[in-house]
């Protein structure tokens, strides 16, 4: 009795599996007529408004490519390369993936995971400058990039009239705002001081504009040392601004997130940071009267400014080839004024609307410089990144354990210039 | 009514592998020798896990750390150059031995906090049974918290702008102890012993405790009666008794300091705090080989660190068991 019952039993569930396996393949045949017959997948670095700009760019294009599906995730931005590479070496990449351009494309290029697109998207829109992320060795291998990154310098507009502040336009004008709103108890500056890149933004975002003599001299050749007394001075200049008190107090505990709540909260009158964090910044308090402007130089502003490549299409992708024409599709101005929409960013292409008021004025200058070029971001000797050198150290000078001249000498000991001057000149 | 027969002989028979009983006969063979394949049958399956996702990784781990590569491009095999890097580089040299003088530290500190503190609550939580499941269930707490959660609550603890701890003293009235907890060395590398030791307490705890509950009471009864008072009976008695139970317990608050890595990754940063203050094995690990969305990785340099860990790891722990092991010996 006990054993027939056994089998009863064992005779159900397997009836029981079977029916479920079989509605599951009856459900899949069912739909697999309806299912486009190519994949794609796209990944990218989280960033604002990216996920709802591409997923309506995905909409539009698969609206006219019926037989295509384009799948888009993004990570955050501390764990996408990682996430990126483990994929590409496991042969299971997204068939269109983000980078920043520049060297951090060229890692993809030289493995061969990015695909060559010279001649197989359409730039004519672009300028050589805007395209210059985008290539290696002088050939595409990304689309361009549809939005421009500026560093500036956000103000709280409130509180400037408050104290009948304007933007300044020269230094001694900055150092007036800031010892105007330190005397009424507002941190001029709002520092996150715990962390390196707080004070990596500063610096590139007036470097340009106090010492322009400095870099024209580097990229021409004509000087070709760290150990500068203009560059060192420039350094020094975080450093003085931290004695004068125009950071918040306690600011070396503070991370970034902390400075910029400050800002919001209008404890702090300006922030260092670049237009990426705009949305950031305004989205979580409308109120909030937001500027922006380029940092005063010798004689006139001078903006600092980079563009970031677009996506990449993967060279061993099954489907490189509706790979490619999306990419083409996600060039053309229709897609730059969706990405612009919704990401709030600044257009690489002129007369894309959708910029915000303080963009606008962030962007208002006449002269320019990239910061990739003034960050010294590229390898140094033996594989070495020279910025890497100074991240690594800026904490240490701030703890007092080491000075800007010991930093920059690090530096200035692993400088490959031959490689600088390949890329720059 | 039936008494069933118990025959210590033949239980011992079953027992010994050597003289196997009728029972062990059908279970291992009818041979002298049980069957080694029913063994490795029990034993293969973990084997196997082991193998596959520990030991090839580590191996894997060992080989990248013989190449340059940036983790996605072609592996160039390069020896021994990253380790010479690593030691003679005036780049990464004192990066690396800042890493390993704080691991140090955090060893002392958390070695210093947490033993003491774990052999006082064990004791007293035998001591006073009733009451002791609560604080068992209170000291375990943190054990359960991810070291994520406990980060997080650290930042907002001790944020010097919006934290708990400035703004209670600020409340009453003591503006003048705020301080920038996570932008001041001095007080970050105390801080993160802290943590792990507050998170990580509850194991020696319980290791502790069921090691306390091993000893005979006797011991004490007899200690008691020639007079002995408490803390006689403790520090003669009990102490040297609770040998295992101490030698597990260093090796594990060892690994747990000098192979940390979320606490000072989150409360500090990628790169080690206000002078590199919090600054670890773990931390150089990721900073050289995962870096920044914007750098180049050199995954190859940060193997050859995780290799260097690994060996820290391994060869001081068997040491910490070894001699505590000889001490145990000899109190047996």
């Amino acid at each position: 009795m006990k054993k027939f019952k056994e089998l009863v039993l064992s005779a159900i569930l397997i009836v029981l599996a079977g029916s479920i396996i079989y509605a599951g393949g009856m459900t899949e045949s069912s739909q697999s007529s309806k299912q486009p017959t190519r994949n794609l997948t796209m990944w990218s670095a989280t960033t604002f408004g990216m996920d709802e700009a591409y997923n309506e760019l995905i909409d539009l294009y698969t609206e006219q490519n019926p037989g295509v599906a384009i799948e888009f995730s993004s990570y955050p931005v501390e764990n996408y390369e990682t996430v990126l590479k483990t994929a590409l070496v496991a042969k299971s990449g997204p068939d269109l993936f983000f980078t920043h351009g520049w060297n951090n494309l060229e890692v993809y290029v030289k493995s061969g995971d990015a695909a060559l697109l010279e001649g197989r998207i359409d730039t004519g829109l672009y300028d050589d400058a805007s395209l210059m992320p985008s290539k290696v060795g002088g050939k595409l291998y990304a689309a361009p990039g549809v939005t421009s990154n500026v560093l500036t310098v956000f103000y709280n507009r409130e509180l400037f009239r408050q104290f009948n502040l304007s933007v300044p336009k020269t230094y001694e004008e900055f150092t007036t705002v800031c010892e105007t709103l330190a005397a009424n108890d507002i941190a001029p500056i709002a520092m996150g001081g715990a962390e390196v890149h707080s004070f990596l933004f500063p610096l590139l975002t007036i470097g340009p504009a106090l010492i322009p003599d400095y870099f024209r001299d580097v990229r021409s050749g004509k000087v070709s040392t760290l150990m500068d007394a203009r560059f060192i001075d420039l350094n020094k200049k975080l450093l003085e601004w931290a004695e004068k008190g125009y950071y918040q107090k306690k600011f070396e505990g503070t991370k970034f997130g902390g400075a910029m709540i400050l800002f919001q909260n209008e404890q702090a009158g300006m922030l260092f940071t670049g237009s990426w964090d705009y949305a950031g910044i305004t989205e979580p308090v409308p109120e909030l009267e937001v500027g922006a402007f380029p940092f005063p130089g010798k004689t006139e502003p001078v903006g600092v400014r980079t563009v970031n490549a677009g996506f990449s299409a993967n060279a061993n992708s099954a489907n490189i080839d509706d790979a490619i024409s999306f990419l083409n599709f996600a060039s053309s101005r229709e897609s730059a004024e969706i990405i612009i929409k919704h990401t709030k960013g600044i257009p690489v292409l002129s007369g894309v609307g959708g910029t915000s008021d303080a963009m606008k004025e962030a962007i208002d200058v006449a002269v320019w410089d990239d910061f990739f070029q003034i960050a010294f971001n590229i390898a140094g000797l033996n594989n070495t990144n020279i910025q890497d050198v100074w991240m690594n150290g800026i904490l240490d000078v701030f703890a007092g354990n080491q000075t800007f001249e010991d930093l920059i000498g690090k530096m200035d000991a692993v400088w490959d210039r031959e490689i600088y001057q390949a890329i720059y000149q | 009514m039936a008494v069933s027969h118990y025959d210590p002989d033949e239980t011992a028979r079953n027992l010994d592998p050597a003289e196997p009983g009728e029972s062990m006969k059908k279970t291992f063979g009818s041979g002298m020798k049980p069957n080694v394949l029913v063994y490795i049958s029990f034993i293969l399956p973990g084997l196997l896990l082991y193998i596959v996702f520990i030991l090839i990784p580590i191996a894997a781990t060992a080989l990248n750390s013989l190449t340059q590569w940036d983790g996605v491009g072609e592996k160039v095999f390069i020896g021994f150059d990253n380790f010479v890097k690593l030691l003679i580089d005036p780049i990464y040299a004192p990066q690396l031995l800042r890493a390993l003088k704080n691991g140090l530290w955090f060893v002392a500190l958390s070695f210093a906090i947490q033993m003491p503190t774990a052999i006082y609550f064990a004791y007293m939580i035998d001591k006073y049974l009733k009451i002791g499941e609560l604080f068992k269930f209170i000291i375990f707490l943190p054990q359960v918290l991810s070291m994520v959660s406990v980060s997080v609550m650290a930042l907002l603890f001790f944020d010097p702008n919006f934290g708990s701890l400035n703004n209670v003293l600020m409340k009453l009235g003591l503006e003048s102890l705020t301080r920038s907890w996570l932008g001041a060395g001095k007080y970050l590398r105390m801080i993160v012993p802290l943590l792990l030791s507050w998170k990580g307490v509850g194991i020696p705890v319980m290791l502790i405790l069921s090691n306390l509950k091993s000893i005979p009471k006797e011991y004490i009864e007899a200690a008691t009666i020639d007079g002995a008072n408490e803390f006689t009976r403790f520090r003669i008695i009990l102490l040297p008794l609770l040998a295992p139970s101490l030698t597990t317990s260093s090796v594990l608050m060892y690994l747990g300091a000098i192979g940390v890595f979320d606490i000072p990754f989150l409360v500090g940063d990628k790169h080690g705090g206000p002078g590199g203050v919090v600054d670890t094995l773990g931390t150089l690990f990721y900073r050289i080989s995962f870096g920044s969305p914007y750098l180049n990785n050199n995954i190859g340099l940060g193997t050859a660190v995780a290799v260097i860990q690994f060996l820290v790891m391994m060869v001081v722990s068997t040491l910490i068991v070894r001699v505590r092991r000889s001490k145990e010996m000899e109190l047996s």
